[in-house]
């Protein structure tokens, strides 16, 4: 493939997916200097796997895997990165607020983004693709987790959502 | 529960990222990359040219000899890596799902460390080893007991206890590293 084809690929799946790709890094990386950084760095890890892409997956699993992977590496490479835990674990933890006390759309952003940070790396991802749309089967597919691990967690996610920002109305 | 994907997803976007802007950051990348390997290239030739000193510098064959071993050792270092960093890819690059990834970089985090004593540590101990066999010898009669005692209660436990020290550092590393591993394998 030549340049200007990578090229091509990049720029109509940055396109499409740009807003996702930058949701992403917002969830994963909360200093706004590091977040520009890793917003770029996925990018770039995105243009060069065009350089590979061979349609064996839909662009959408590949753009999301290569942008989680990027985002996995982010948090891996961060100094004293917590270890994070799981969905279950967060949900018994994290009592502190109630539906009724996350006021305005900002500040609910705010509190799913650091729940999204508490969490081990699946248990994320799985969290950030329900969020982006994706089903369980596309799930599995960007994860490599297996359709009842995904089942299992999806429901785990949904749960704590409803509780968290729905006051208990699960949708 | 749409309200809360339609808040995720309404967010706005910043400044979206230029082809150009991509195209600087990878050059910017692969500049850094050379620069790392260009030091480390460096740092080795620095310590070749040490130890290619010492056999111009210093008497005595064995120590002459144990240089040479020495210079061996580095160049089998360099060598590898050499061959490790030609072999690095980006594997996020790859389009792995993200437990097979994660689960590649972990590995490869374990296997570096597990083996990091055969390609960094061991090709310079037979230099070492010939270089103090050749001080010893070298050393005149009546010397040869201080030269030993010296050896032994300053240069050889200094060199186990560091060397012991990062193995087990090591070691204890690739054991978490394996843990997280298995882990992973569970939820796969």
């Amino acid at each position: 493939m030549d340049r200007a084809e990578q090229d091509a690929r990049y720029k109509s799946a940055a396109a499409q997916y740009g807003p996702a790709l930058e949701r992403l890094a917002r969830a994963v990386e909360a200093d706004a200097a590091e977040r520009r950084d890793l917003v770029q760095d996925i990018h770039v890890a995105l243009w060069r796997s065009m350089a590979v892409f061979d349609n064996r997956c839909s662009l959408r699993t590949w753009v999301f895997r290569v942008a989680h992977n990027a985002a996995a590496s982010h948090a891996m490479a961060r100094r004293r990165a917590p270890k994070g835990v799981a969905i279950e674990e967060l949900d018994l933890a994290d009592e502190a607020a109630g539906p009724e006390e996350i006021a305005g759309e900002r500040q609910a952003l705010e509190r799913l983004m650091a729940m999204i940070r508490a969490l081990k790396a699946p248990d994320a991802q799985v969290m950030l693709l329900y969020l982006e749309d994706l089903d369980a089967a596309a799930i599995g597919e960007v994860t490599g987790l297996k359709p009842g691990a995904v089942a299992v967690k999806i429901h785990r996610v949904k749960a704590l959502l409803a509780r968290r920002f729905e006051g208990g109305r699960d949708g | 529960m749409a309200d809360i994907k339609n808040l995720w997803q309404s967010q706005k976007q910043e400044e979206p990222v230029t082809l150009e802007n991509v195209h600087a950051r990878a050059g910017t990348f692969q500049r850094r990359i050379r620069r790392r390997n260009l030091i480390e290239y460096a740092a080795g030739a620095v310590a070749i040219s040490v130890f290619a000193w010492y056999i111009y510098a210093l008497p005595g064959l064995m120590v002459k000899i144990g240089s040479g071993f020495c210079i061996a050792g580095m160049l089998f270092i360099l060598w590898q890596l050499h061959r490790r960093i030609g072999a690095e890819i980006l594997p996020e690059t790859s389009g792995l799902g993200l437990i097979d990834f994660h689960r590649r970089a972990l590995a490869r985090q374990r296997d570096g460390l597990r083996t990091v004593w055969k390609w960094y540590i061991a090709p310079v101990i037979p230099g070492f080893l010939t270089m103090t066999a050749g001080f010893y010898f070298d050393a005149p009669e009546p010397m040869r007991a201080a030269v030993l005692y010296d050896l032994f209660t300053r240069l050889v436990p200094f060199l186990v206890l560091v060397t012991g020290y990062v193995l087990f550092v090591n070691a204890r590393g690739a054991r978490k590293l394996q843990k997280r591993i298995d882990e992973l394998d569970d939820v796969k």
